[in-house]
């Protein structure tokens, strides 16, 4: 009788090398890019100017009923001849508001994945599958970008997107399913929301929230003139964001939460998108405004709570509350 | 988010509140563990839960401790900027709050090995729950202390055995003066004893206790039915399964009003209510408890050995003053301050009597003589004394109250010292010394009478005694005080079970409370009336009980539907009166007032004829001769006839000597 390997090390067998510090010591961030765009992107709102702020009239209530939010954290769990195999926990999941009361989960996906490049033999990538035989539990096989011979450094940075790209998944899973259950309800997702335009049916009353600007979609000069001198409670006009030609643009505009004399200039600072026009244009005040209402409760002691609004927060905190812990992601891998 | 909502896994029960939360850094002990709960359960210190393991089937149950509420605020800063630096700004979004708890545990299931308390589902306990949780179904004499809950009173059982002994034993109550904790629990639990102790077991469980009514009128009306029960006084009656009745059976005692030794000084004295017995102390009372009497500078060591000689004498027989063979006896106060003064009188001539120097004797003369000046009623200077309380047998399910409450402080001593040095002897006798299994004792005011700190006087060492050995003897002591830590730290040791109601702050701060969590300390100090604490060596931890008022009449209640008169005169010459056998009740009224006709005159009259009778043979008094004594007070002069021997009316000759008189035709 054939006995399915219950971790990495038993599909991998002795000729892999464990990570004995996965799920342990933090990995080392990669430097971030921020991509300026050389032309400024085109204003959609009638009459306005990027150099012309907008002031936003501050509301006590907020129309959001439904928050949207992911979560991941991965490691290098082993190299086999080089190559090497992560191991994530991914979770999404959308949280109602009800009476200013965070409600039930109207929708979640938890996941722990296994992440094996292409190049590893394909009698070891069945093998691995085998894992996927505990629900809950996801091996992808992963694409190399480059072409040719793929170096371990190239794999790590796949197989780290490739835990992003995933989650996106999962948000895009919780995101369809609470946008079709929820028609009349106004849905706050945190991150951009233009990459799910095609799969959304009615995305007029769903909104992102962009608080890491990786990406500006003005050139430098315009950026430090008209979006960082923003005071707090003013927006840019409703402009549209194209990250690039081939993808899907959405409509957005920055917004100042909070404003701090000594931060970094984009302290408080968000960029809010919506992936239709007409409703950017003629709701960016009202979302705007609930997004000042949403300031109280602060999202402290998160770092982000200048641009963190607290039911996103919330999510978080659930989500993480339902993560494995360390150790047991570090039994999947078979570390004793 | 709500409780079901996180709890999808488990089954729906009514009971379900939380989940035991155990971390590495607050994991559970066999002792204790931390559940959190939803902030709708009715829950607080005191609450008994059930742990409920459902892999392994184990349980626990436990007693809230501590309790805390919080929200994800890190600190006041950020909730502070949060609101807008608005007290009363409402957020967008509410944040989730989480009331957590910490219980120590009561009982395991199993038992053993004693193991950490399981992680597991928490369910607020039932009735049943309640019985596992203070072990109320192990009990072979169980005697309910109160009730668990509110509506649902679920009553709380205590174990006879260790309550009224011989396993354990003694009581000891504490509580702010005033706020109905110490002396309503005391009643409450003597009713519950009296009617449930030992119905349902073989063996004689017979029961009497003594208590001392020392200020007020509380205890005066314990044979009176209360109309003052609400409601859920009747339901916590009715889950303790007692009767809401006044004691069966009550013998008041109280002192004598004066020396006639026939009028009880109580505030008992409604003519529709059976008398208290009056007492007084004879000499050897006096010299026994001299210590109570006299201040310590009077008693120096010369001074008691010639009280010791006294005491002696009085039990043996006095040495002849005059040196001859054989002895004397002294059985009043009076014989003995006489046979004193002789002593005195030869010590004078010859510098000393039997070693004894003329001045220790003057200074005991002195002393003792002012005794019955000093404790008038109290102290018999003529008699021989009946102290309190039923010489050989008390009777089973009695309460014997000795009513002190109109004496002073002095007098309440000398009572108190007397009666606890009598039940203490009576313990060391052995045998059946009662007559009755158990007799509780009730002592309010411990810390006065078993100070902490102060002389050890007779009295402690008695309560000592008491309290060390009496649950061998059947003799328990219910001790009750507001200063706990101000009593004598033995007896307290001694005492197996202890209630805690209302108590101060400042006392609550001394380190004897120190074993118990800042919120159970906290609810001490604001313990409602009718709540009290118990702590009893059946529970692994102390419970919060709820009692009913006690179903006698209150004090206040009583003196308004009996008001108590005040002796009269004629009260005091009846007394007086009471053993000359030629005279009737009736007769005596009669004589006094057509000696004194006019009202305002006869009670100067009657007194004055009081201390004419001191030099009287009251058995041997005649009409004719009351007659003569009340003229001779300034009464009118009235012939009175007097039927003879030979069925002839006579004048009564008011000049006649008495002799003739008394002696009739002889």
């Amino acid at each position: 009788m054939r006995t399915l390997p219950a971790t990495l090390r038993d599909a991998l067998g002795d000729e892999a090398r464990l990570n004995t510090d996965a799920f342990r010591q933090e990995e080392a961030q990669q430097a971030v890019e921020v991509h300026h765009a050389e032309t400024d992107a085109p204003i959609v709102e009638p009459d306005c100017k990027i150099g012309t702020p907008i002031p936003v009239s501050a509301t006590e209530s907020s129309g959001f009923e439904i928050f949207v939010d992911g979560i991941e954290v991965s490691s290098v769990a082993a190299w086999f001849s080089g190559l090497p195999l992560r191991v994530g926990h991914l979770a999404a999941g959308a949280v109602g508001r009800n009476e200013r009361e965070m409600d039930d989960f109207v929708a979640e996906r938890l996941e722990t994945v296994i992440l094996v490049p292409d190049a590893m033999p394909t009698e070891k990538q069945q093998k691995i599958k085998q894992l996927e035989a505990v629900e809950g539990r996801k091996v992808l096989i992963v694409e190399s970008r480059t072409d040719g011979e793929a170096l371990p450094r190239d794999w790590h940075l796949v197989l780290r997107e490739a835990v992003s790209k995933r989650r996106e998944e999962l948000e895009r899973d919780v995101i369809v399913e609470v946008a079709a259950a929820r028609v009349d309800a106004w849905i706050a997702v945190d991150g951009g929301i233009g990459r799910y335009r095609s799969d959304l049916k009615d995305a007029s009353r769903i909104v992102g929230l962009v608080k890491s600007h990786r990406h500006y979609y003005f050139t430098p000069e315009t950026v430090a003139e008209s979006v960082f001198p923003l005071m707090e409670g003013h927006r840019t006009p409703v402009f549209e964001a194209a990250p690039s030609p081939d993808k899907q643009a959405a409509y957005s505009w920055y917004l100042r939460l909070r404003a701090s004399a000594d931060g970094p200039p984009w302290f408080g600072l968000v960029r809010v998108e919506m992936c239709d026009a007409q409703a950017a244009v003629s709701n960016a005040d009202d979302v705007s405004a609930w997004l000042l209402a949403e300031r109280a409760p602060v999202s402290l002691p998160d770092a982000r709570y200048d641009r963190l609004i607290y039911p996103i927060r919330f999510i978080e905190q659930y989500l993480r509350s339902c993560q494995p812990s360390a150790w047991q992601l570090r039994a999947l891998v078979g570390c004793r | 988010m709500n409780l079901e909502g996180m709890m999808k896994n488990e089954p729906s029960d009514e009971r379900l509140i939380g989940r035991v939360v155990a971390t590495e850094e607050q994991p559970n002990t066999a002792f204790e563990f931390q559940f959190w709960a939803d902030k709708t359960s009715k829950i607080g210190i005191g609450s008994i839960v059930e742990v409920v393991d459902r892999e392994t089937g184990a349980k626990a149950y436990g007693i809230v401790t501590e309790a805390h509420a919080y929200n994800d605020a890190p600190n006041a800063l950020s909730d502070y900027l949060g609101s807008q630096r608005r007290p009363n700004a409402e957020g967008a979004t509410l944040r989730p709050e989480i009331r957590t708890f910490k219980a120590a545990v009561l009982r395991r299931e199993p038992e053993e090995p004693i193991g950490a308390a399981p992680i597991g589902c928490v369910f607020l306990a039932d009735d049943e729950a309640v019985r596992k949780a203070l072990r109320c179904d192990e009990m072979e004499l169980p005697v309910p202390i109160g009730v668990y809950g509110g509506e649902d009173a679920n009553p709380v059982l205590a174990e006879g055995l260790h309550l009224l002994g011989p396993e354990s034993g003694h009581l000891n109550v504490t509580g702010t003066s005033g706020l109905a904790a110490k002396t309503s629990y005391i009643l409450f639990l003597l009713t519950s004893i009296f009617q449930r102790f030992g119905k349902d077991s073989d063996g004689d469980n017979s029961v009497a206790a003594v208590v001392f009514n020392v200020k007020g009128t509380d205890l005066l009306f314990l044979d009176q039915a209360s109309d003052t029960l609400t409601d859920d006084d009747r339901r916590i009656y009715e889950a303790c399964e007692l009767d809401p009745k006044p004691f069966d059976k009550v013998v008041y005692y109280a002192p004598s009003y004066d020396d006639t030794g026939e009028i009880p000084h109580s505030y008992r004295s409604h003519e529709d209510l059976k008398p208290p017995t009056p007492f007084s102390y004879g000499p050897e009372q006096v010299l026994e408890h001299i210590e109570v009497l006299l201040n310590q500078d009077d008693v120096d060591a010369k001074a008691d050995s010639l009280l010791g000689f006294l005491r002696h004498g009085l039990r043996d027989g006095l040495p002849r003053i005059d040196a001859g063979s054989g002895t004397v006896k002294a059985t009043t106060l009076a014989e003995l301050v006489e046979y004193v003064e002789q002593m005195m009188i030869v010590a004078q001539q010859g510098n000393q009597f039997r070693g004894h120097h003329p001045r220790t004797i003057q200074k005991v003369y002195n002393r003792l003589g002012g005794l019955a000046n000093r404790f008038p009623g109290l102290i018999a200077s003529r008699g021989e004394g009946k102290a309190p309380l039923p010489k050989d047998r008390f009777e089973d399910r009695t309460v014997y109250v000795i009513d002190v409450a109109k004496l002073d402080a002095d007098h309440q001593d000398l009572v108190f010292a007397a009666v606890i040095a009598d039940l203490r002897e009576r313990m060391s006798r052995g045998g059946d010394a009662f007559g009755v299994s158990r007799l509780i004792v009730v002592v309010d005011e411990l810390n006065k009478f078993a100070p902490s700190s102060g002389r050890e006087t007779y009295t402690v060492r008695a309560l000592r005694d008491i309290a060390a050995r009496g649950r061998y003897q059947g003799l328990i002591l219910f001790g009750a005080q507001q200063f706990r830590s101000r009593v004598d730290p033995q007896i307290i040791g001694n005492c197996s079970s202890s209630a805690y109601g209302h108590i101060l702050m400042e006392e609550l701060a001394n380190p004897i409370y120190s074993p118990y969590p800042p919120a159970v300390r906290e609810k001490m100090a604001n313990c409602q009336q009718g709540q009290v604490m118990f702590r009893h060596p059946h529970f692994a931890q102390p419970v919060f009980v709820r009692f009913p008022r006690p179903a006698v009449m209150k004090g206040e209640d009583g003196v308004k539907r009996f008001p108590p008169r005040e002796h009269t005169a004629m009260d005091r010459l009846k007394a007086r009166l009471k053993s000359a056998a030629n005279l009737q009740p009736g007769e005596i009224n009669a004589a006094v007032n057509e000696a004194f006709p006019i009202e305002e005159d006869r009670e100067r009259g009657i007194m004055a004829l009081l201390g004419k009778l001191k030099s009287e043979d009251i058995a041997a008094l005649s009409k004719a001769r009351l007659h003569k004594l009340l003229q001779e007070c300034g009464g009118a002069r009235k012939p009175v006839t007097t039927r003879t021997s030979r069925g002839v009316d006579e004048l009564d000759d008011p000049f006649a000597e008495p002799e003739d008189r008394n002696g009739g035709s002889g």
